[in-house]
């Protein structure tokens, strides 16, 4: 067997010689798997402990009911009270360590009449910190029945983790260290890698604190991990109703908004990591993959890695979005934007390349890729992103009804559509079958919520706290603009244009002027100036399409990439008209203008952004919705509360239980035919089937909850559940079989290339 | 080569197009002008449909107190689709017609009268009558945009056929891009509250109104102080403000003809350095760089956006031409044939500043004399001191009507300005900077002015640091022996820079007795009690140390092609990165204001009130306050909220009586009889306004209004003569450029080293 990597030298060598010379290093590595064995083990095997306190264990303390003092050992608990108490969200139940704070940490939870039970996460830092478990009364009786603290193997998981990453990084520092010694890594590949690592440090400046930043929509996203988190706990998987939403009614958040990548997260949660950490760890992948994608993409644009570095700082480093990720909190955006160049890529090569080209026919895996991660994380973008694809297509439309390129495109089309069917066979069928809230917002206007052209020039931004200019103008206005590295990357292509040194008929000056104009076009629609109001009342369609767009800066998403690439095509032009160092200095200019700018964006962020700490969901309540979108239309969300069934005349709970989205009751129906509604919203998908196997049938209830039709005369259990229609699950097929396909496909390609030695032959 | 460029251009088929559009365009807006206007008459309180366009609304009121007003707005977009806001009402019976825009067609408008207790307040009438200022605002845009088109459509054939220079193209590009940084705060649909913008704000508004009531050029703008007038255009030139007043006229709101006047300020002050600098150091690059560097300087930015310190600002613009005038007949051989000619440009620059700011001037004439003074011997040969003095007399003339004017006034009236004791600012050693001001780089969005109190949230007091790094560099230079040794012809000049620079940011510190030379009393209390604020200084300042920044320049240009390059982009980059810096933090912290006809703003705005009478309390002077004597009796009188026209019906059935108007009393008003051309006696009354003498038994119509003396009338006359001059000599009489210019560098300043 050969080794054609750094551990061996270019003629390859055996295994063995290999074992000889780095024993040290395999020694090391399988030191690290027995260290990952023990803490599995521990995880696995481990008796953990169970700390128990009665109602007589609490005193009162003021406004305060507190246990006694209860010494836990460093981990990961799970804290169980039950309780019984009037009206809900009065009281609030927390843990405290009882010496020094900073001990432990936990988010607590709300107590509610309709739950009679509370269970959130604990994470004692040291060992033998005293815990009190703190329940801070509000108005009505409480009464505490019994508290459990259990420990679980979280913090081992923890370990595992944690202990792994050290491992990998340790060891591929090894392996590098190697790899330069043997015949040293090329000074291109040091470069590249040390500006990404500058690249995605610099973009990370706010996440490396133990707290994360307030912002519009982070309780949303941040819902919707922790609701992700117990749907796969549950079992769903993938999720499409988030079980805990709405005081456990569910929320169909999954099935109308891409979250795959949310998954991440999760697991982490589910791995024991705080919320925090888990969203800290999620944000820091983001930058790393925008980054590094954006990278790969500008360098294929450019075909040259220098070009490429610039691009992908300027676009990783843009203020649009840092803004989106740090202080608007739209995560949704934010993960769009890693396949915004992907898709860019694949148009660049695509319009520019030669159809006869070997590589040709591949482009549609990065385009089909490129649309089904937006598709995947955030629909409105794809909404945006079609329209300037359409726009760039109709400019270059000669070129688009090419035999070749066409194919391409219906491809890359096939492809995304595979890859997303997963998801989007549910999003239609909810879209067009369900009454959902986001069909009765077209009348909202988007038009006042533009931007002025000031917004556009802005070099400096600070965190702000307003988006209102009729209020406000731009005074202590959030971070909306593109930031002036993109808008002098526009002037410069524009002034080179204009002064005659684009002439030249190549891709890249044509892609230069296009991305200028299409990105101006994009600058242009996110003012308040634009006529949108005018083009949403033109017709249903576009009443709908426009109001979807909620705020017109949304097109910033499109400057921003397209002005990356004008920043680039600048650089590229400048060295090409005015010789290699005005190239190099433009290239110095916009580099140095994104990397300030961004940390003095990201300063104010630190500075003046606020603190928030939340270790687990349970502490943000269940009822934030944001706009509510995919709610029931009609719902009161005032009126939602944690409650159990509600019968009908003659019906008879004998027991009830709900488990997720699964409740089973045990009911009888004395008189004609009645209901039973459950704490559900009833979306399309739940079944209720009673123990013979009888399916009952399904209205809507009060609120939108489920109601259940129990027939006349009716007794026995009946078990409401979520389950996924049959074509759902087709789509979920295809998107496998696609995934198959690439992976066997991708797979068979490299044995193949890696059988070709360098000389050709096999 | 015109003959070229016009068959190259017609020969074009898509600029043909071009112009084809361009002129049905224009043919549709003129069209519009024939439309039917549309007219309204909606109900207080209910929403009403407004079409997209311009319109007149007309309120006729009762009111009995002040403090109400009537707000018409879209209760539904707000200011996205009606500019209209709150008017003010005033006192009395009045009718107004007041502008309003209505941007996209709406369906809730919604007018109300605001009601502060007044139970006399009555709505007699209240109707939307359209206008066709919409159809004059498209006309002018269309023509904007247009011209803007075919320039740039002009410029790139001219480079496809002829060829225009890289460093031509990039320097041009340089100021766009300064242009464009610099008026970011114009770029929004509101105004930033600067310290004076309200006073300037009702100077446009009093130069329309002057207008009205018939004057030209208008003197008292009866606008002012509920109507009682105020002297502003006597003592402080609004010959600039024509331009936001065309603006207005147009039909553009208040806010947005205030934001376009900053962005013309911002072209004008970047144009004129440019077009000085550059025959300066008879370099594009060089004067490029030193005209962006004055332009985005510190104090400059902060005065226009800040302090809307309108007159200082505009000062600015022409300092540069003063200093090219200077140089001109300072530097350049004087039996040499271009020689000729300077005079016109020190004439015109000082022109430009005596029009914008007084304070300025006093401070250029020190400045002017300190020169003087160094160059005596200079001054002295035969036509050099020909030129300046044909400068002096060609200044003079060309603003002898409003020199005279004010002059006249300041001699012959009492007047506030110059009295510590009416006077907000009473130390003007308050208003003096701290030397750490000067080395201050991020200033950010502070407005204190009173720095005696510390730097807590101040001022942008500072030239900025790219001048600030142009200042250190030369010092530098001076330091290490390496300009002494080196044979640069601009050594001189930059020297005489430095010093004038180091004497600009000295002599506006705190430690400066300022205290001492107000306490002396005299014309030199009157001097620095008018200077108000020793920090003015930095205005000259800034111009000294943008010259000394491109001699810098120059010098690394005869040095190398690395260091110049270096230098040039240090400059650069330092001028944009701060003053973006310092716009970017302006907006974010200042207030703002949305103000969009005459009737919302207010008029009791006056500053310091320099131009009051003597003494005359503000406060006091509420409108339709009519007094009289007991013989005379007041049967009848009529005069708006924003003029000087006012007719009184009297009767008066004993001795001589008198009737005192309320107009505030400057020397040159007059009284006639409607019905027998009588003129009556005018004099100053109660409060320093306006009293007629009402002979005994006059029963009659008294119609009072502002009358200009026969001299400033002659003054005029010798102005408009001395500008047409200056015209047809600038027409037929030669260019006063150099011919080599661009050409010769070898004499570059060596007059100055004599």
């Amino acid at each position: 067997m050969k080794c054609p990597g750094p551990l061996g030298n270019d003629k390859g060598c055996s295994m063995k010689s290999i074992y000889g010379k780095h024993r040290i290093f395999f020694a090391c590595i399988l030191a690290e798997a027995l260290i990952l064995l023990a803490c599995a083990g521990i995880a696995l095997f481990r008796d953990n402990q169970v700390y128990t306190c009665g109602a007589e264990d609490f005193v009162q303390q003021g406004g305060y009911l507190d246990s006694v003092p209860i010494a836990l050992p460093r981990g990961v608990y799970k804290v169980s009270l039950q309780y019984s108490c009037e009206g809900t969200m009065r009281h609030f139940c927390s843990v405290e360590s009882a010496g020094e704070s900073g001990r432990l940490v936990c988010s607590g939870e709300h107590l509610s009449e309709g739950l009679g039970y509370t269970d959130f996460d604990l994470w004692v830092k040291e060992r033998g910190t005293e815990a009190v478990v703190r329940i801070q009364r509000g108005e009505g009786n409480l009464s505490i029945h019994r508290l459990d603290i259990r420990q679980t193997s979280q913090d081992m998981t923890r370990a595992i983790c944690q202990l792994l990453l050290v491992f990998v990084l340790a060891d591929g520092l090894y392996v590098l260290r190697l790899w330069e010694r043997k015949g040293g890594v090329p000074g291109e590949r040091k470069q590249v890698f040390a500006g990404l690592c500058v690249i995605i440090l610099c973009s990370s400046m706010p996440l490396l604190v133990d707290y994360i930043y307030p912002g519009s929509d982070i309780t949303y996203h941040l819902m919707r991990i922790g609701n992700l988190k117990d749907g796969l706990l549950e079992g769903q998987f993938p999720v499409r109703i988030d079980p805990s939403w709405l005081y456990g009614h569910g929320y169909a958040s999954s099935v109308c908004y891409g979250d795959i990548f949310l998954y991440i997260p999760a697991v982490l949660r589910i791995l024991g990591f705080t919320l925090q950490e888990s969203y800290i760890c999620f944000l820091f992948l983001l930058n790393a993959a925008t980054c590094l994608i954006s990278y790969f993409c500008f360098k294929s644009v450019f075909r040259d890695w220098r070009t490429g570095l610039l691009c992908s700082a300027v676009y990783s480093l843009s203020i649009y979005r840092l803004f989106k990720m740090y202080s608007w909190g739209a995560l949704g955006e934010a993960q769009s934007m890693i396949f915004l160049p992907l898709i860019f890529c694949a148009v660049y090569h695509i319009f520019t390349d030669d159809v006869e080209d070997g590589a040709y026919g591949r482009l549609w895996i990065p385009l089909g890729t490129g649309f089904a991660g937006i598709i995947l994380c955030h629909i409105l973008t794809v909404e945006i992103s079609v329209f300037f694809l359409a726009a760039a297509c109709l400019i270059l439309w000669k070129r688009l009804f090419r035999r070749k390129t066409f194919l391409v495109f219906v491809k890359g089309v096939l492809w995304a559509s595979a890859l997303s069917a997963w998801f989007v066979i549910p999003f239609l069928d909810y879209y067009f079958n369900v009454d959902m809230v986001i069909h009765h917002v077209s009348a909202r206007t988007i038009q006042e919520v533009g931007l002025y052209p000031a917004n556009l020039l802005f070099g400096f931004f600070l965190r702000g706290s307003t988006r209102d200019f009729a209020a406000n103008g731009m005074r202590d206005m959030e971070a909306l603009g593109i930031g002036i590295t993109l808008t002098g990357a526009a002037l410069c292509v524009l002034f080179l244009w204009l002064f005659g040194y684009m002439k030249e008929k190549s891709g890249l000056l044509l892609g230069g002027k296009l991305a200028v104009v299409l990105g101006g076009c994009a600058m242009l629609m996110s003012l308040s100036c634009f006529p949108w109001t005018k083009i949403q009342f033109l017709g249903s369609v576009t009443e709908k399409l426009v109001s979807s767009i909620q705020y017109p800066n949304r097109f910033l998403m499109i400057a921003t990439l397209l002005l990356s690439f004008a920043a680039g095509v600048c650089a590229a032009v400048c060295r090409d008209s005015f010789g290699r160092k005005a190239g190099n200095g433009a290239m110095a200019v916009f580099g140095v203008l994104a990397l300030v700018t961004a940390c003095f964006y990201q300063s104010s962020i630190v500075r003046d952004g606020g603190v928030l700490r939340l270790y687990d969901e349970k502490g943000m309540g269940t009822g934030y919705l944001s706009g509510a979108e995919y709610l029931r239309y009609g719902t009161d969300q005032a009126e939602l509360s944690f409650h159990g069934p509600l019968c009908g005349e003659g019906v008879e709970v004998f027991s009830y239980e709900k488990e997720g989205l699964e409740v089973k009751l045990d009911i009888t129906n004395r008189g004609k035919e009645s209901y039973v509604e459950v704490p559900l919203q009833h979306y399309k998908g739940y079944t209720a089937v009673s123990a013979a196997g009888e399916r009952l049938k399904l209205e809507d209830g009060s609120h939108f909850d489920i109601r259940v039709r129990v027939p006349e005369g009716f007794g026995g259990e009946v078990t409401v559940r979520f389950e996924v229609p049959w074509y759902w699950k087709a789509g979920d097929a295809v998107t496998l079989l696609a995934l198959a396909g690439a992976l066997i496909r991708g797979t068979a390609g490299y044995f193949r290339r890696s059988h070709v030695s360098p000389a050709g032959s096999i | 080569m015109a003959k070229a460029m016009r068959k190259e251009i017609l020969g074009n088929k898509k600029i043909c197009v071009l112009l084809a559009a361009e002129g049905l365009c224009l043919l549709a807006v003129l069209l519009s002008f024939f439309r039917p206007l549309p007219v309204y008459s909606p109900k207080l309180g209910q929403s009403f449909h407004l079409d997209a366009g311009t319109y007149t609304v007309r309120i006729s009121y009762t009111a009995s107190q002040e403090g109400n007003g009537f707000s018409l707005e879209d209760s539904r977009f707000g200011t996205q689709t009606v500019l209209f806001g709150t008017t003010v009402l005033c006192t009395g019976d009045n009718t107004d017609d007041c502008e309003l825009w209505v941007l996209k067609g709406t369906d809730s408008a919604v007018a109300n009268l605001i009601n502060s207790g007044d139970e006399g307040l009555a709505l007699q009438e209240f109707s939307i009558r359209g206008n066709h200022a919409d159809s004059r605002m498209l006309l002018f845009l269309l023509v904007l945009t247009a011209g803007a088109v075919d320039l740039l459509v002009f410029v790139r054939i001219y480079d496809l056929k002829y060829g225009i220079k890289t460093a031509k193209k990039l320097v041009w590009a340089g100021l766009f891009v300064t242009w464009l940084f610099s008026c970011i705060p114009c770029f929004v649909d509101y105004n930033l509250w600067g310290d004076d913008w309200g006073f300037h704000l009702l100077r446009v508004e009093g130069l329309i109104s002057g207008l009205q009531d018939g004057q030209f050029p208008v003197r008292i703008q009866g606008n002012w102080l509920r109507g009682y007038g105020y002297a502003v255009s006597i003592f402080y030139s609004d010959l600039f403000l024509v331009i936001p007043m065309l603006f207005r006229l147009t039909g553009f709101p208040v806010a947005v003809s205030w934001n376009m006047f900053l962005a013309v300020i911002n072209g004008a002050a970047l144009l004129i350095a440019y077009q000085c600098f550059k025959r300066c150091f008879r370099n594009e690059a060089v004067g490029g760089t030193a005209a962006i560097l004055y332009t985005l300087s510190a104090y400059r930015l902060y005065n226009l956006y800040s302090r809307a310190a309108m007159g200082e600002v505009m000062a600015m613009a022409f300092l540069p031409m003063v200093f090219y005038g200077f140089y001109r007949i300072f530097t350049f051989d004087p039996d040499s044939p271009e020689y000729k000619g300077g005079w016109r440009v020190t004439a015109l620059g000082l022109t430009g500043v005596i029009q914008s700011h007084v304070i300025t001037c006093e401070m250029l004439a020190v400045c002017i004399v300190i020169l003087c003074v160094a160059l005596v011997r200079k001054v002295l040969r035969g036509k050099v001191f020909l030129e300046l003095s044909k400068a002096a007399a060609m200044t003079l003339l060309l603003n002898l009507w409003y020199l005279l004017p004010f002059v006249d006034y300041f001699v012959t009236g009492k007047f506030n300005v110059g009295h510590a004791e009416t006077m907000v600012i009473k130390s003007v050693r308050d208003w003096a900077i701290w030397p750490t001001h000067a080395l201050f780089l991020f200033y950010g969005g502070g407005t204190r002015g009173n720095v005696s109190v510390g730097m807590n949230w101040t001022g942008t007091y500072s030239i900025g640091a790219a001048l600030l790094a142009g200042c250190l560099i030369w010092l530098y230079l001076e330091f290490v022996g390496d300009m002494g040794r080196s044979r640069f012809a601009g050594k001189n000049l930059g020297r005489l820079m430095f010093a004038f620079t180091v004497f600009f940011l000295g002599i506006a510190v705190h430690q400066i007795p300022w205290d001492r030379l107000q306490d002396m009393g005299g014309i030199i209390q009157t001097l620095v009690m008018s200077l108000q604020f020793p920090y003015r200084f930095l205005a000259l300042a800034c111009l000294t140390a943008s010259v000394l920044a491109g001699l810098v320049m120059a010098y690394g240009k005869e040095r190398n092609a690395v260091l110049y390059k270096g230098l040039g982009a240090l400059f650069l980059g330092t001028a944009l990165f701060f003053g973006i810096y310092q716009l970017n933090n302006l907006m974010v912290t200042h207030g703002m204001a949305r103000v969009y006809n005459k009737q919302s703003m207010g008029s009791t705005y006056v500053s310091n009130g320099e131009y009051l009478p003597y003494k005359a309390d503000v406060g006091l002077m509420q409108p339709d306050m009519v007094a009289a004597d007991e013989n005379t009796r007041v049967d009848f009188y009529e005069k708006g909220q924003y003029t000087l026209r006012t007719e009184v019906h009297v009767t008066n059935s004993g001795e001589e009586g008198y009737v005192e108007l309320p107009i505030l009393y400057y020397r040159d008003y007059d009284a006639e009889v409607v019905e027998t051309g009588q003129h009556l006696a005018v004099t100053e009354g109660n409060n320093s306004v306006v009293r007629v003498a009402v002979p005994g038994g006059l029963s009659g119509t008294i119609r009072v209004w502002f009358h200009e003396p026969w001299h400033w009338r002659t003054a005029e006359l010798v102005s408009v003569l001395a500008a047409l001059y200056m015209i047809l000599r600038r027409l037929w009489g030669g260019r006063a450029r150099p011919k080599s210019f661009g050409k010769r560098t070898d004499r570059f300043l060596e007059t100055v080293s004599e």
